[in-house]
């Protein structure tokens, strides 16, 4: 008990007292200051501090320790002066020590704020530049100077000298003593000291967004938030002060009413000062935060009174303006593409930490070990999406369609009758509890680009997402376990960075290399003929089809995928057709070709022609223009001859591109609505349905099926300017899906249209559609004419299952079926339509395309038609 | 009031004279203001037309927008209290200290700012490979 009875008297009704203790610390505390203090270069001499003077850190930090305790014992001084709980002076409050103390408190206020400014950092030149709006012009220049010649000399006098000895004045003025009492300097500076330990104070990063103010400070930033005129606050803040400074002179019914103001506004004060501190994020918007501590770089550990000793003995490397205190211990590293060498731009810049130290524990606070992930936009902000760096890619990538797998979940949920429609917007971050959610949380959203990279390494079969690195990220072989090799970040983006993801669903990256999914295991990988076998590191065995004719020449995905498609375009696409902008007619175009010139290319597709050719320009060329977006392929381009030609990204080979051949260009009647892709794909790999099944409530697994990989079926999507296009079609989703309640299981049969990326120089041939019941989406099996009664015979391979259907059908032969598609209005051929394509079968049947002298047959069917022989037969 | 000599000066004759000497310097301040601001530095900054991206291009204290091959310059200050704008996720301009707005047309959409940014003038070489903006820093 006696204790606590010596601790209230020797801080309750004493805050005087131990304000006169923390004033001397503080003044006693920035002497060694001023010798590193720069006034024209304080962020970089405060920086020095920090990282080589651990001594002078140490100042530092009991001089802003000791300042802020002023302020606290200051005010609970004044409020305890008015309060009237000082038994001393037993509530009688003598104007004349009352106005010396009023005068301290703006005085005091200018040398926190003035300290706060003095930093260097982006905090203290927003508040230096709010401090100087706010005040009258005179009193601005008399207390700044003028900065834009010499830097903060005038504020730093102002701050050390005139405003220091004003404070002593008025304090020995107020308390008629100057000297601190010999009991409470012990008390205050171990406080002081104990907190300077603790809590060094550190320098805030210009990585950080977030910039509020001094604590004393906030509420008034707060109300300047929502003051659109702020050239009245000073006015309130003054006569709110004559009030304060008078408030001895006032009546006593009148004090008793500005103490319950003064308590009202103190409380508020408080309020405030939490509320901004926690809640008020980047850019004063609200937030809620995730970390209790949100302003983490305010304070270092006590860590960084003890840096490594390379700090001392050498100079510390400066990138960009500022010391990268990294860079003392990471010199030896090597291996980076130009454009992220950390002697550029530091390593702080993607790694973020705590440049300002070189202690290791410190130095590595808050560290990205891998950035680029960009599942936190946030963080990802912060790293490659920075200001200065790839501010507006990271947002288009953010909203990109690899990234969100808008389409995927849209498809996933109409499939599971949780949506009427298969379009949507919601993206993989917005995935619920729902059935169809689980389904894909359990088994797709790996593959999303913002699945993050947990382990450094590089991308391989088994990648799936990472951010920026799932496409940029390099590694050499050579050196890629030298402890000291970090990979490369660049534009080298392989058809291999693509392979992880893009060699399942769709499989097009397997497809284009010419490899079909079959059922074997890796067990039963046959060892005889191990070039038409390959096993992936998934233990998925493949075996060897026909390749697409650009691999075999040699052309990777980024040689026809642009960035615009693979980061996106800033805009919100629904399905993935919609963001891919090329299209085989792009390339493949008789002339006139449509061209820009060097001054009509975007920024972007000019920075990676610059990258790509060591910086040089390609200012005479005429690139192609993409007839869908507009924008130009930046590598493809006119040669002096005037050829279209395309350089490989990668490989610098030079591809020619050819025009249609006539049988394109002339289109024979009917066949106007088919796209490139419809006859040149060779294969495709169908399933008979999807290999996913619940195995469990909530519990979906993945298993094996039939792999097909023969010609797919057609059918229709909307096509541009109201008109339809056919196109190939493959099995979507076909499953049966028992949701949580058994009343609505249900079995769903859903074709998406593709581009398998099996395009093959030679097209499909003419019976391969026009006689065949799987290109009309009936499904595969035994197609005969009877020509007694003119009509078709099918039987179907497989067996029907649950809507009557075979398993590998789309649509009910020669009927018109329901749509049955993963895209709004698009659909399989009707009756109509598969009449159509018989009747042109069953003339081939007998008067194959081939010979050439009966082609004017199919050149003008109708009157081909009319002109039959009776030994010819139509389907009605 | 008596006269004051330095053998009067008290605590009392000290304050009055330190106030007095304070407002004449202030006046005298205030006077010199116009002087000061003659003497505010002239900035100009030069531009290859090259490093000028789409959107909003943040060069010190000039935002130079590009906007379908059209150039603008604004001063980079926020009109509320004076703050260096940044470039917000969505490619407008927003001021980190209190989050005012402008879109690229200098207009300020969201408060507390509600002045419009102070647009400069664009000069651009007959060669057309630099941008020149000049401004005033008070």
């Amino acid at each position: 008990m006696n204790f606590f009875k010596k601790f209230n008297h020797k801080i309750m009704g004493n805050f005087g007292m131990l304000s006169i203790s923390a004033l001397w610390l503080a003044i006693l505390s920035g002497l060694p200051l001023i010798i590193f203090y720069d006034v024209r270069a304080p962020y970089l001499s405060i920086q020095e501090i920090l990282i080589r003077y651990p001594i002078i850190q140490l100042f530092r930090s009991i001089h802003y320790w000791s300042a802020q305790l002023l302020i606290i014992f200051a005010i609970f001084h004044s409020v305890e002066m008015m309060i009237g709980i000082n038994a001393k002076e037993k509530n009688k409050i003598i104007f004349s020590t009352w106005w010396p103390a009023a005068f301290a408190f703006p005085i005091l206020l200018f040398i926190m704020l003035s300290g706060y400014i003095l930093k260097g950092d982006s905090e203290g030149k927003l508040a230096a530049q709010i401090f100087s709006e706010l005040l009258w012009p005179p009193v601005k220049y008399f207390l700044l100077g003028n900065t834009n010649n010499n830097g903060w000399q005038t504020l730093y006098l102002q701050h050390a000298s005139m405003a220091t000895i004003l404070l002593l004045a008025a304090v020995l003025a107020h308390a008629k003593r100057i000297w601190p009492s010999f009991s409470d300097w012990p008390i205050v500076s171990f406080l002081v000291v104990l907190l300077a330990i603790f809590f060094p104070i550190g320098l805030h990063s210009e990585f950080y967004l977030k910039t509020q103010g001094p604590w004393y400070f906030l509420p008034l930033q707060e109300i300047l938030h929502w003051q659109n005129d702020p050239a009245i606050l000073p006015y309130i803040l003054l006569i709110l002060y004559l009030f304060f400074f008078f408030f001895p002179r006032f009546s006593w019914r009148l004090r008793s009413l500005l103490k319950f103001f003064f308590s009202l506004f103190g409380l508020i004060f408080i309020s405030l000062i939490f509320f901004v501190f926690f809640f008020r994020g980047a850019y004063w918007a609200i937030t809620i935060p995730k970390d209790p501590w949100p302003n983490t770089n305010i304070y270092n550990s006590i860590y960084s009174y003890f840096p490594d000793k390379k700090a001392i003995t050498q100079d510390t490397p400066r990138v960009n303006g500022r010391s990268e205190g990294c860079l003392l211990c990471h010199q030896q590293e090597f291996g980076f593409a130009t454009s992220h060498n950390p002697k550029a731009i530091g390593c702080s810049s993607c790694h973020l930490g705590n440049i300002f130290s070189a202690n290791k524990t410190t130095a590595h606070q808050n560290m990205i070990l891998l950035p680029g992930n960009i599942n936190n936009i946030e963080q990802a902000r912060l790293t490659c999406g920075a200001t200065n760096c790839h501010a507006e890619i990271v947002e288009r990538v953010d909203k990109s369609l690899m990234n969100s797998m808008r389409g995927v979940i849209a498809v996933d949920r109409f499939a599971f009758g949780e949506k009427k429609i298969p379009n949507g917007t919601d993206s993989v971050k917005q995935l619920g509890g729902s059935s169809a959610d689980t389904h894909l949380k359990q088994l797709c959203t790996m593959c999303h680009l913002g699945n993050v990279k947990k382990e450094s390494g590089p991308i391989n079969e088994l990648s799936r997402g990472g951010g920026c690195m799932a496409c940029h990220l390099n590694y050499d072989d050579g050196q890629k376990d030298n402890k000291n090799y970090h990979p490369a970040l660049t534009l080298q983006i392989k058809s291999e960075h693509c392979f992880g993801c893009h060699s399942r669903s769709g499989r097009i990256s397997t497809n284009y290399q010419g490899w079909h999914e079959s059922k074997l295991t890796a067990a039963e990988l046959p060892t005889h003929s191990s070039a038409s076998y390959r096993l992936l590191a998934d233990q998925r065995v493949f075996e060897k089809k026909e390749a697409d004719v650009h691999f075999l020449a040699g052309m990777e995905c980024i040689d026809c995928h642009t960035s615009r498609e693979a980061m996106g375009d800033g805009n919100i696409h629904l399905h993935q057709e919609k963001q891919t902008e090329i299209t085989c007619i792009d390339c493949h175009q008789n002339g006139p070709l449509p061209t820009v010139g060097w001054d009509q290319l975007s920024d972007e597709d000019r920075k990676i022609i610059r990258l790509r050719n060591n910086g040089k320009e390609e200012r005479p060329r005429q690139f192609l223009k993409i007839g869908k977006s507009n924008k130009a392929l930046p590598f493809a381009f006119l040669n002096p001859q005037g050829d279209l030609i395309m350089q490989g990204k990668n490989s610098k080979k030079i591809f020619r591109l050819k025009g249609p051949t006539i049988q394109c260009t002339q289109t024979m009647p009917g066949h106007e609505r088919l796209a490139c892709h419809s006859c040149h794909s060779s294969w495709a790999p169908q399933c008979l349905s999807c290999h996913t099944q619940q195995s469990g409530r909530g519990i979906w697994q993945e298993f094996s099926d039939s792999f097909l990989s023969d010609a797919p079926p057609l059918g229709i999507v909307p096509g541009p300017n109201n008109q339809e296009k056919i196109v190939p079609f493959i099995p979507g989703m076909v499953m049966t899906i028992s949701t949580d309640i058994p009343k609505n299981k249900k079995f769903v049969r859903l074709f998406a249209p593709t581009v398998p990326h099996t395009t093959g120089k030679k097209s499909r041939s003419c019976i391969s559609c026009h006689l065949s019941s799987n290109a009309l989406g009936a499904g595969r099996g035994d197609l005969s004419y009877n020509s007694i009664d003119t009509t078709f015979n099918f039987y179907p391979r497989y067996s029907a299952l649950s809507d009557q259907l075979p398993a590998d059908a789309w649509t009910a032969f020669l009927k018109d079926g329901p749509p049955n598609s993963t895209r709004i209005d698009a659909r399989p051929f009707n009756r109509k339509e598969q009449l159509k394509i018989l009747n042109v079968g069953l003339c081939l049947s007998c008067h194959p395309y081939e010979e050439k002298n009966i082609r004017w047959i199919y050149h003008n069917f109708k009157r081909s038609i009319s002109k039959m022989s009776k030994r010819c037969r139509i389907l009605q | 009031m008596k006269k004051i000599t330095a053998m009067q000066l008290n605590r009392k004759n000290f304050l009055k004279l330190a106030a007095w000497s304070f407002s004449v310097f202030f006046f005298g301040l205030t006077l010199s203001i116009p002087t000061i601001k003659i003497r505010s530095r002239q900035k100009k900054i030069r531009l290859l037309l090259e490093n000028i991206n789409s959107g909003a291009n943040l060069f010190d204290e000039v935002i130079i927008v590009k906007d379908l091959n059209m150039l603008r310059a604004y001063l980079r200050r926020c009109t509320h209290l004076g703050c260096p704008l940044n470039i917000n996720s969505d490619g407008t301009l927003i001021c980190p200290c209190h989050g005012s707005q402008f879109n690229l047309a200098g207009m300020a959409v969201t408060g507390p700012a509600t002045k419009n940014l102070t647009e400069l003038a664009i000069k651009i070489d007959p060669e057309k490979k630099f941008a020149e903006v000049e401004y005033e820093l008070l």
